[in-house]
């Protein structure tokens, strides 16, 4: 490590090194969401010709005060948390199985991994075709009721739907990390609880788990997110129909800004978004963290 | 050295970004003169918003291409998203196409970004009574695209051979006349009607046939937009609205999908009605391409969806005419680019090459004078007839607030569905009315 002594010479040594990523940040990141919060106090409505004015918090109260956007939030809310247990749940099974030593593991890795390789927006295609053919065919061929009609055009089993997919995209990336937390874990700790006579039950619950918390403090941040920003998948299976009965909330504040023509509005319930789903994530980071340090 | 360089660096990217936020017009110099070999080459960029018909401008280009050597337009697809957005994103970046297709709220929105079009050749074909709407302070600034008609579509072999008898679409003249109708072939193993459960029909179009004939006159019904955004115009009492709903409840007792009315999807509905399986379907003639193609020799046109049960009142005979528009942008390009752009419509409307291909190529229907061909599909030639008749009806949904078409849509999806009474359908319009109207 060397030291630069005078002010100006580390402001040369960072106008070198550090300038560059910061200018890309600031143009693509930081400059972005400045202007966003800014346009979240105006009345404007995405016109580039219209005047801009500084209406206050007005947009703030009309947001917070808009049912349908906590309606949307709502939904949000049932199919995260359904995404993120059963994603969680499926990726773990995933990754036990194809670590404990069955044959062709390689290939099934590469094969639960390829949904997550499918763009969102052509997935949604594929599973509409599903729901709404292959599912109603299979129904009608051998007589079962709850797979007659297609699942997209009921309000409750549209979200579930939703579910289904995000949970079968996911699945396979979530896996790898499991993976390889699970390849990570020291092998004379495993050896040692064998010798110690435990059951294959216990050395999950009481060391693989334990070991493996690192690598769900990431997935669950990941899960966690991807659920909370869903938008292409939504897009294309659902269109957030039926009748807006699927409309989450990435939807809702895209349809709000760009559809209803309320830039103002719309921004302001992007940040109401972005201050509720930020509030999770790091509460979610720092307890997990906090489980990471006691488990060493 | 190195410091060299990354000063360089920092200095190619300052100066990149700079460049993105000046303004990108006026570049190449102005040509005005009209003769065609002398010009340079001129680019221009077309945003087509109707994508079914994408590769039948990109064949009308080619043609004009072939007398204008030096002009070369391409197309912007609209790509899955609504024109509103497109053109938003478009202006917001100074990607401006210099020719848009708009509908009628995109128009209000835009309206400052196009060019005065009105001492043009091919504006002064245009239909005096088409060009109110595109008039602003005496300028004219957009041209109508096609003539559209909504209504219900009829499929003339089905219904003669349900009922045994020759169809008159004109003998049709109330809801009971159609109530019999259907009754009729509902005795036959054809289907009746089939609704498509799109909300872009249900919301804006049909929606339109209702606030359009909530009356003839044009005051009356800009007076029932405005009630209606306060909140004071009420539904449950109104003859219009009780009379649309009756007629959609007529179509919902013989639709085809009632079991699951929201499971059939639209390109399953064209094939029906081009394989001849259904006899009546709400809809607009600008699916009528889709369907000859699934059946050339198919025999369909399109009636007023009824409004009352006494022959003669305002809705019985007239269907809704609607036309998008062509604009072409001021702000964005270069005059070369807008003389290349009032060269092509002058080509398209008043050339015969042009309009050859503007009725034959594009399938439309001219909402303009002097056309020496004519369109000669059935569909089009009766839509002409609406228009020359005037038996025609205002497309309301141009006037409605932004987003509330998808609201209606998603209402009358609930009540297709058997999950609203007429009552909270009346009264979801009502709120969505007062909540778009105050945002």
């Amino acid at each position: 490590m060397y030291e630069e002594k005078s002010p100006l010479k580390k402001l040369k040594i960072f106008a070198q090194f550090g300038l560059l990523p910061l200018l890309v940040f600031c143009s693509v990141v930081l400059i972005p969401f400045l202007v966003g919060l800014l346009l979240s106090f105006t009345s404007w409505n995405g016109m580039a010709s219209q005047e801009i004015s500084f209406i206050g918090l007005q947009n703030y109260t009309s947001a917070l005060l808009d049912a349908s956007f906590w309606d949307a939030m709502g939904k949000t809310l049932y199919y995260v948390i359904f995404v993120m247990v059963l994603t969680n749940v499926l990726a773990f099974g995933l990754a036990l199985l194809v670590t404990s030593g069955i044959k062709c593991q390689n290939f099934y890795r590469a094969g639960f991994f390829t949904p997550n390789l499918i763009g969102g927006v052509i997935l949604g295609y594929i599973w509409q075709f599903v729901f709404s053919r292959v599912f109603v065919f299979v129904g009608n061929t051998f007589d079962i009721s709850f797979l007659q009609t297609s699942w997209l055009t009921e309000p409750d089993k549209a979200l579930w739907a939703l579910i289904l997919v995000g949970v079968w995209q996911n699945a396979g990336y979530m896996m790898l990390i499991y993976i390889a937390g699970l390849v990570g874990i020291n092998k004379s700790l495993l050896e040692a609880s064998q010798i110690d006579g435990s059951t294959a039950m216990q050395t999950l619950l009481r060391i693989k788990i334990p070991m493996m918390i690192p690598a769900f403090t990431i997935t669950l941040f990941l899960t966690l997110r991807k659920a909370f920003m869903v938008y292409d998948v939504n897009l294309s299976l659902t269109q957030g129909g039926p009748y807006k009965s699927t409309e989450l909330i990435s939807m809702h504040v895209y349809n709000e800004a760009f559809l209803n023509q309320n830039m103002g509005i719309g921004q302001a319930k992007a940040f109401v978004l972005f201050a509720i789903v930020a509030t999770i994530a790091v509460a979610q980071v720092v307890i997990l963290k906090r489980k990471e340090e006691d488990a060493l | 050295m190195k410091k060299a360089l990354s000063l360089l660096i920092v200095a190619v990217l300052l100066l990149s970004l700079v460049g993105c936020s000046s303004s990108s017009s006026i570049t190449s110099s102005a040509v005005t003169s009209t003769s065609n070999s002398t010009e340079e080459k001129v680019d221009i960029t077309f945003l087509v918003t109707k994508p079914e018909i994408v590769t039948q401008f990109e064949e009308v280009f080619s043609r004009f291409t072939q007398e204008y050597p030096h002009i070369n337009i391409s197309v912007i697809p609209l790509s899955g998203q609504t024109i509103y957005e497109k053109l938003t994103s478009l202006y917001a970046s100074g990607n401006a196409p210099t020719i848009t297709m708009v509908g009628g709220p995109e128009f209000t929105a835009f309206k400052d970004n196009f060019l005065d079009v009105s001492e043009t050749d091919f504006a002064s074909k245009v239909y005096d009574w088409a060009l109110e709407k595109t008039t602003v302070d005496g300028k004219v600034l957009a041209i109508p695209t096609t003539a559209e008609g909504i209504g219900i579509m009829y499929n003339k072999t089905v219904i003669e051979a349900a009922t045994g008898k020759e169809f008159d679409p004109s003998s049709i003249k109330s809801r009971q006349d159609f109530a019999a109708i259907l009754e009729e072939i509902s005795q036959s193993d054809y289907a009746p009607v089939q609704i498509t459960n799109k909300d872009w029909l249900l919301g804006s179009h049909l929606t339109s046939v209702l606030y359009g004939a909530s009356s003839s006159n044009y005051e009356e019904r800009q007076k029932v937009l405005a009630q209606s955004a306060t909140g004071e115009y009420d539904l449950t009492t109104s003859d219009a609205f009780n009379g649309w709903m009756d007629t959609f409840d007529l179509l919902m007792k013989y639709n085809m999908n009632s079991s699951s009315p929201l499971a059939n999807v639209y390109e399953d509905d064209q094939l029906l009605m081009g394989s001849d399986e259904v006899a009546f379907w709400p809809i607009g003639n600008y699916v009528y391409p889709n369907i000859a193609e699934v059946n050339p020799n198919v025999d369909v046109g399109l009636m007023p969806y009824p409004m009352t049960d006494t022959s003669g009142d305002f809705g019985n005979e007239e269907i809704v005419l609607t036309y998008s528009m062509f604009a072409i942008d001021a702000k964005q390009s270069t005059e070369a680019q807008q003389q290349a752009a009032i060269d092509f419509f002058n080509w398209l409307i008043t050339s015969e090459n042009g309009q050859d291909a503007y009725i034959n190529t594009l399938v439309f229907i001219p909402v303009f004078e002097g056309f020496n061909v004519q369109p000669s599909n059935p569909v089009a030639q009766q839509i002409v007839g609406y228009m020359s008749q005037g038996k025609t009806i205002e497309r309301m949904s141009d006037y409605f607030p932004a987003g509330i078409t998808t609201e209606f849509g998603a209402t009358m999806q609930q009540y297709l569905a058997g999950k609203l009474t007429r009552d909270e359908v009346a009264k979801q319009f009502s709120d969505a009315w007062v909540s778009f109207s105050n945002k």
